[in-house]
């Protein structure tokens, strides 16, 4: 066995190096902290660590979504605070106002309050968050969710189509606003005012606004009577293009209303779009310029709430209707479906009886429906001086007869037009049906037991103004009833954030926990490990240092 | 008395210098160590009996295994591959490794930007910082994809110079050939040219770091030298030439040949096996080139999809959303395409990504042959499975679908001719090219603009709503989507791949290296325990011979005593 000189001292410089290398790679892993410098140090481990890393980056994304919905979302709560506030005063007002005797200066006075509030209400319903977007527009943030339209005379809603949400987590989404439509508009309502048939169906809905306008303008000696409207279901703030050029084309539709006669005659028109064949409708406004042109002189008129098209008769009450058909894209695109209609309401005071008449009567009877012989007399009048007396002297079988005996007298006499009764209600209900503001109906006692039969006291009245304002003090209570529950779903996503972000927090601890597992350096073993690499580094340098110095030429 | 003790003074002198030459070559690369061989003067007879004659020098011979001198080649081939190999792979490692330059983060910040817009849609300062992120992302995927281009320059620089190495070491061996040639005609029998010899082992040597190459012994002590899997270096005293040359379908890769009088270049790229230059090839093919195209699916994985989504979309101003990334294949530019040099004039193909098959997007390359009048053949290079497809409605689509899938890309022929060949890489520019096609935050598409009217019936609505925030939520989400690699990974899946494919390549080269570089020490211990020169040894000989020398004077100092005794005697 021998070894050349140069290989000898190859293999100690080899040595060294690797030792050097060794130590040079435990330096980098203490420099770092880390004890996968590059993705060959350990490449499933590397991409554990990408995968894990993302892990966490996604659950810190989530946290700051919550961070922002839960901002909003307090917003939305102190707005409903305020809101609530506001009802409160209103009905202290209403109250107030239905307390008779009441001068016309109270009135005046409590009519301004009522302003006001309904201008703070206005407020509440257009405030808007650190961005400046309006927190009741949904997607059309950017405006405000209620103005008031001079041409409609009430407030209306100018937001957009859907409240928006974020994604709090994987498929988890939090809306962090409501639509000011849900809020503050569309809320049940037992006033006429409100009152009209669409498809037959009564609607009765209105928002708070109109509410506190009616109180107000009730106040004023004025009341509103509604008239036959119909509304398209789409958002057509942009307008649509008809042009003979655009991908739609032309359509055209026909509106059937009340010519005003109040006979039940109509009117019918058919409309085309569009009205010059290159026009473009940029806007829904321009769409209802045009189709106003077609309308005008037939006792109807188009108009939109700024976004949804409505249609109207120009008449008011009882006699207002109006009919949309046709077959042409225009009622898909616009949201009708043919044949729907509306009919309007009369306004009017009323007052009912508190009993039920049985039919058919019991016998024997605690108080007897058998007038004759005991002929019941009463007197029904209006506050303008218009009375009748009916006289009830025979046995009625059910209740379609004394109604109808009712009725007989009515034809004919000074009350006919002022007051009626209603054909089917029992207990039963006398109604006014002139709309002025002297609209009232009034129930004597003459002789006999009617008023006794049905509970009427002798001089109830009804009056527009206290029908009106009681309706306002029912309608403020469920709009009480919205915002309570409004306030219930704010309150329960809150909570579904927090419990995300709790659940969040812990996923992210134990990730970084793994993670560090499996990213960071164990200094104390590193470190034992360099002091070791170290040792031997030096022992290679000595040695090889010792063996250089040995040869046989230093002893000749 | 005297002639017998003159051949032995010229004997130790010869050995006296043989030594003298060991010790000052103790340094030299690939220097054998020589020994003088004696043997025995003939005999005489001189009547009572044979008288030896002395000492006669009968070979200068170098200590030299055969054997061992080929393992020590081989060796160093093999080291050279992998040794080249590897530290190739760590540059790719390194800058995978960077955190100033990795994607993870530049696609993390990203969506948090889309997030963050999403839940402020009206909001044109957070729109602008996701336009600055888009700018940020594509710049990475180029930065990284600059570096992978810096290291390509760097191997074709590096091949120059190997080819032209390789080149320099072969005239060497021709000439040395020649020179042995000679030298062995000068002599008669065993003697040999041992420094020549040595010489032109230790080109061979140099030369098996650089490619493999096998040597088989011809006339008069040459040697023929054959690269690879048989090209022809040298034949006896000729050397051929080692170029490179643009690779005809790639025109960023070169290709290496040999070139022949008449100019002609024979590529023998595939026929390299051992050598730093196939562990330079071998790192292109394996890591660089895959690495790239890697990188680039990831990147047109993200182009798509967002694109796909953001066309559903309408912007701030009402608009429909249009392109939000650019690129080769992704928006109007379509993916390079190399056609052969013999291909039909004006047969083209048109390559672009498709929108509805993103997950299939793949990092291999494709070949596209015309094979019939109506028939075609694409074959993934990678492993080389191929598919059939036919002409449908323009586009080339698999006969046999939905069994055979086109890698998520479309393709649309013109004029093509039986026999036109075309090499697609869908990847390969991906990364480079990816751009933001957008640079007005107002155009960011994050509303839907959808809804649903009272009949149930949906709708859209024709100008801006600026508080939807719908398809900005769509757009958040493709972060989690697995849309990558037939939807099993997402985007950072994706991007894991890459790393860990050059994570682990690397590691598994670095081990094989250092496995390499233990068996070639093996090899040189051996060679240098038969070859090398011990000082130690050289010095013990020196002392035996001068002693010998020494005894040997002496010899004639005795004889010169002899005759003047001899000579006192007579006179």
């Amino acid at each position: 066995m021998r070894i050349s000189t140069s290989w000898a001292q190859q293999l100690g410089v080899n040595a060294m190096n690797a030792q050097q290398v060794n130590l040079s790679k435990t330096q980098m892993q203490l420099s770092s902290g880390l004890r996968v410098v590059t993705p060959s140090d350990d490449p499933a481990a590397s991409v554990s660590i990408l995968s894990l890393q993302e892990s966490i980056d996604k659950a810190t994304q989530y946290q700051d979504n919550i961070s922002v919905v839960r901002a909003r979302l307090n917003i939305e709560e102190g707005s409903l605070g305020t809101a609530e506030s506001i009802l409160f005063r209103a009905k202290e007002l209403t109250v107030q106002a239905l307390n008779a005797p009441i001068t016309t200066n109270d009135r005046l006075a409590i009519k301004s309050e009522i302003d006001q509030l309904l201008e703070q209400m206005v407020g509440v319903a257009n405030t808007q968050n650190a961005n400046g977007e309006f927190i009741y527009s949904g997607d059309l943030s950017t405006t405000p969710a209620v103005i008031w339209d001079t041409a409609i005379g009430s407030y209306v809603f100018q937001g957009g189509v859907n409240p928006r949400t974020l994604d709090i987590a994987a498929e988890r989404r939090v809306a962090d606003g409501d639509l000011a439509s849900a809020v503050f508009f569309n809320i049940d309502s037992i006033s006429q005012e409100a009152n009209t048939t669409v498809n037959t169906v009564e609607v009765d809905k209105r928002s708070v606004f109109d509410t506190l306008q009616s109180l107000s303008k009730a106040l004023a000696g004025q009341f509103e009577v509604p008239e036959a409207k119909l509304t398209g279901s789409r958002f057509m703030r942009y307008g649509v293009d008809y042009s003979t050029g655009g991908t739609l084309g032309a359509t055209s539709f026909s509106l059937t209303a009340d010519d005003g006669s109040g006979t039940g005659s109509t009117n019918t028109v058919d409309v085309d779009l569009p009205a010059v064949a290159t026009d473009v409708y940029e806007t829904i406004d321009e769409v209802v310029a045009a189709i106003n042109l077609q309308l005008a002189g037939n006792n109807m008129e188009a108009r939109s709430n700024g976004n949804q098209i409505e249609f109207a008769s120009l008449t008011k009450g009882e006699d207002s209707s109006i009919e949309i058909t046709g077959a042409g894209s225009f009622l898909t695109d616009f949201g009708f479906a043919s044949g729907d209609s509306s009919k309007g309401v009369d306004l009017g005071a009323s007052i009912i009886a508190t009993k039920t008449i049985p039919f058919p009567p019991t016998v024997p009877l605690p108080d007897s429906l058998a007038y004759f012989g005991k002929t019941a007399i009463f007197e029904l009048n209006d506050e303008a001086g218009h009375k009748k007396e009916i006289v009830l002297n025979a046995d009625y079988a059910d209740h379609t007869e004394l109604i109808t005996a009712i009725n007989t007298q009515i034809t004919g006499s000074p009350i006919e037009g002022k007051i009626e009764i209603d054909a089917t209600a029992n207990p039963i209900e006398f109604r006014s049906i002139s709309s002025g503001t002297g609209a009232s109906v009034q129930i004597r006692q003459v002789t006999g037991d009617f008023l006794k039969n049905t509970g009427f006291e002798s001089g109830d009245t009804g009056r527009v103004f206290n029908q009106t304002a009681n309706d306002v003090l029912a309608d403020l209570d469920k709009v009480l009833d919205t915002f309570l529950k409004t306030r219930t779903t704010v309150g329960a996503r809150m909570r579904a954030l927090d419990d995300q972000e709790l659940q969040s927090e812990k996923f992210v601890l134990d990730i970084k926990s793994t993670l560090s597992d499996i990213k960071d350096l164990d200094y104390a073993e590193a470190i034992g490990r360099f002091n070791i690499e170290q040792t031997a580094l030096q022992a290679a340098q000595q040695a090889f240092s010792r063996v250089q110095s040995l040869s046989l030429f230093n002893f000749l | 008395m005297l002639s017998t003790a003159i051949t032995g003074l010229q004997a130790f002198q010869r050995s006296l210098e043989t030594t003298s030459h060991n010790i000052s070559n103790v340094n030299t690369e690939g220097y054998s160590r020589q020994r003088v061989d004696l043997a025995t003067s003939k005999e005489q007879m001189v009547g009572s009996g044979y008288l030896g004659r002395g000492v006669s020098i009968v070979n200068i011979s170098r200590s030299y295994d055969q054997f061992i001198t080929g393992q020590l080649r081989s060796s160093t081939s093999a080291f050279g591959d992998v040794d080249r190999y590897s530290e190739l792979a760590a540059q790719v490692d390194d800058i995978l490794a960077d955190p100033t330059v990795g994607m993870a983060p530049a696609i993390k910040n990203f969506f948090n930007a889309v997030n963050d817009s999403t839940d402020d849609p009206s909001s044109l300062p957070a729109r602008q910082v996701l336009l600055s992120e888009t700018d940020i992302l594509t710049s990475r995927f180029d930065t990284i994809n600059a570096r992978f281009k810096q290291i390509r320059e760097q191997i074709n620089t590096d091949m120059v110079v190997m080819a032209d190495e390789i080149t320099g070491f072969a005239t060497s061996i021709a000439d040395l050939n020649i020179q042995i040639a000679n030298a062995q005609g000068q002599t008669t029998g065993d003697q040999q040219p041992n420094d020549l010899l040595d010489k032109r082992d230790q080109v061979l040597n140099q030369l098996s770091e650089l490619v493999d190459i096998s040597v088989v012994a011809s006339s008069s002590n040459m040697i023929n030298v054959f690269m690879g899997k048989g090209e022809v270096l040298v034949l006896d005293g000729t050397a051929q030439k080692v170029v490179t040359q643009t690779s005809r379908l790639d025109s960023t890769a070169l290709d290496v040949g040999v070139e022949t009088n008449t100019g002609f270049v024979n590529v023998i790229t595939n026929q390299i096996s051992g050598g730093a230059l196939a562990g330079t090839l071998r790192f292109r093919a394996e890591i660089l080139d895959p690495a790239q195209q890697r990188l680039g699916s990831v990147a047109a994985s993200i182009a798509m999809e967002f694109n796909k989504v953001h066309e559903l979309g309408y912007d701030l101003d009402g608009v429909a959303g249009g392109l939000f990334f650019q690129g080769d294949g992704m928006g109007s530019d379509a993916i390079p395409v190399s056609a052969d040099v013999s291909n039909s004039v004006g047969s083209a193909i048109t390559v672009m990504f498709d929108k509805d098959e993103i997950a299939n997007i793949d990092h291999s390359d494709y070949t596209l042959e015309v094979t019939g009048v109506t028939t075609y053949k694409l074959t993934r290079e990678l492993d080389n499975s191929s598919i059939d497809l036919t002409l449908t409605a323009g586009l080339l689509v698999p006969s046999n679908s939905p069994t055979d899938q086109l890698p998520g890309i479309t393709i649309t022929p013109s004029s093509l001719n039986v026999g036109d060949t075309f090499l697609i890489r869908p990847t390969y520019t991906a990364a480079s090219t990816i751009a933001q096609n957008i640079t007005d935050p107002r155009e960011i598409a994050l509303a839907t603009n959808a809804a649903v009217d009272s009949a149930g019936n949906p709708y859209v609505i024709t100008g801006p709503m600026p508080g939807d925030n719908r398809n900005g939520l769509d757009l958040a989400a493709l972060e989690h989507k697995k849309g990558m690699m037939g939807e099993t990974a997402t985007f950072q899946g994706g991007y894991g791949l890459v790393v860990s494919e050059v994570g682990v390549l690397t590691s598994s080269a670095n081990i094989a290296s250092a496995a390499q570089e233990t068996l070639l020490n093996n090899a040189k211990d051996s060679w240098s325990n038969v070859s090398g020169v011990n000082l130690d040894e050289e010095a013990a000989n020196l002392i035996k011979f001068q002693q010998s020398y020494q005894a040997a004077a002496q010899m004639i100092s005795v004889s010169d005593t002899l005759f003047n005794a001899l000579i006192g005697a007579v006179s």
